[in-house]
C-alpha cells in the first residue's frame, strides 16, 4: 500500500474513533449561563467606574465587590428568566 | 461580521457581544472535549472554556476573522489542567463508535485496526498527538493548528508529517502481528 492510500485510510479511521454524539441542549444553556455571569459580572463593574466617583469605590472596596456579586446573580436570575425556555 | 469584529465589538462596551461567538462554535468546542475527556467532562468544562476564553479576549489577534482555532487552544489549556486532576487522555473506544451493523467481517477487521490505531496514537508523543487530532477530529488546517496550539505553521506540519509516518509505521507492525497470528 502507498503512502497516500495509507494517509487516507488513518484519516478515515480515525474520523470513525472520533465520532461523538451531539451535546445535549442543557449542557450547551449552562456553559452560557456560566458565560453570562462573568458578562454581567463585567457590565456591572463598567457601570460601576462610570457612575461612583473614585475615591468613593476606594473608600469601601469589600462593599463594592459584595455589591457587584449580589447584582451579578441578580441579573443572571433576570437572564435566566428572560431566556426562552427557561 | 466575523469573530474577530465580534470580539472588537465586546471589547468596547458591548460584553456581551461575546456571547454571539459560544452560540456560533459552541457545539464544535463540545465536541472536541468530549472526543478528548468524554461526553461527561465536556459538559462540566464547556463553561470554564467560554469564562477563559471572555477573560483572554483583549489577546485575541483581530487579523484572525475565526476564532475557532484560538478557541480550540483555550480549550486544549483547560483540557491540559483537567487531566492534570484526572487521567491523561481520553479516546473513546471503537466498541462505542464503530457501526455494530456493518456486515460482520468488515467489522472485526476494521474493529481490530481501530483498536490499532488508538494504541499507536496514545504512543505519540503528546505534542504530535495534538496537531494529528486537530487535523484529523477537527477538520483543521495544519495552519489553523499551530494557532490553536501556539507553535508555527511549519513546525505544525512537520510535527503532522512525523505523527502520520509513526502511525504508518505502527499499523504496519500491527498488520503483521496480526497476519502472524492468523497463520
Amino acid at each position: 500500500m502507498n503512502p497516500d492510500r495509507e494517509d487516507l485510510d488513518i484519516t478515515e479511521l480515525l474520523s470513525v474513533i472520533g465520532q461523538v454524539g451531539p451535546p445535549s441542549s442543557d449542557a450547551l444553556e449552562d456553559a452560557r449561563e456560566v458565560l453570562w455571569s462573568a458578562v454581567t459580572e463585567e457590565m456591572l463593574s463598567a457601570n460601576d467606574a462610570r457612575t461612583r466617583p473614585a475615591e468613593h469605590v476606594a473608600d469601601q472596596p469589600q462593599q463594592t465587590a459584595r455589591q457587584r456579586r449580589q447584582n451579578s446573580s441578580r441579573q443572571t436570575e433576570q437572564h435566566r428568566n428572560a431566556s426562552p425556555g427557561a | 461580521m466575523t469573530d474577530g469584529k465580534l470580539i472588537a465589538r465586546s471589547l468596547c462596551g458591548e460584553p456581551e457581544a461575546f456571547v454571539e461567538i459560544v452560540e456560533r462554535h459552541e457545539v464544535a468546542i463540545h465536541g472536541y472535549l468530549s472526543r478528548r475527556a468524554g461526553h461527561q467532562a465536556a459538559d462540566d468544562l464547556l463553561g470554564e472554556v467560554w469564562v477563559r476564553a471572555f477573560g483572554a479576549r483583549r489577546s485575541y489577534d483581530s487579523g484572525y476573522d475565526d476564532a475557532r482555532p484560538w478557541l480550540y487552544g483555550i480549550a486544549r489549556n483547560v483540557l491540559r489542567a483537567h487531566w492534570t486532576t484526572n487521567q491523561p487522555i481520553g479516546l473513546t473506544t471503537p466498541e462505542e463508535t464503530l457501526d455494530p451493523w456493518d456486515e460482520i467481517t468488515d467489522r472485526l477487521d476494521s474493529a481490530v485496526r481501530a483498536r490499532a490505531l488508538i494504541s499507536a496514537v496514545r504512543k505519540l508523543p503528546s505534542a504530535e498527538r495534538d496537531v494529528l487530532l486537530l487535523v484529523a477530529w477537527e477538520q483543521m488546517t495544519p495552519a489553523e493548528a499551530a494557532v490553536a496550539l501556539g507553535i508555527a505553521p511549519g513546525t505544525a506540519r512537520s510535527r503532522l508529517h512525523r505523527a502520520r509516518a509513526a502511525l504508518r509505521h505502527m499499523l504496519a507492525e500491527a498488520d503483521a502481528n496480526e497476519a502472524e497470528v492468523r497463520k
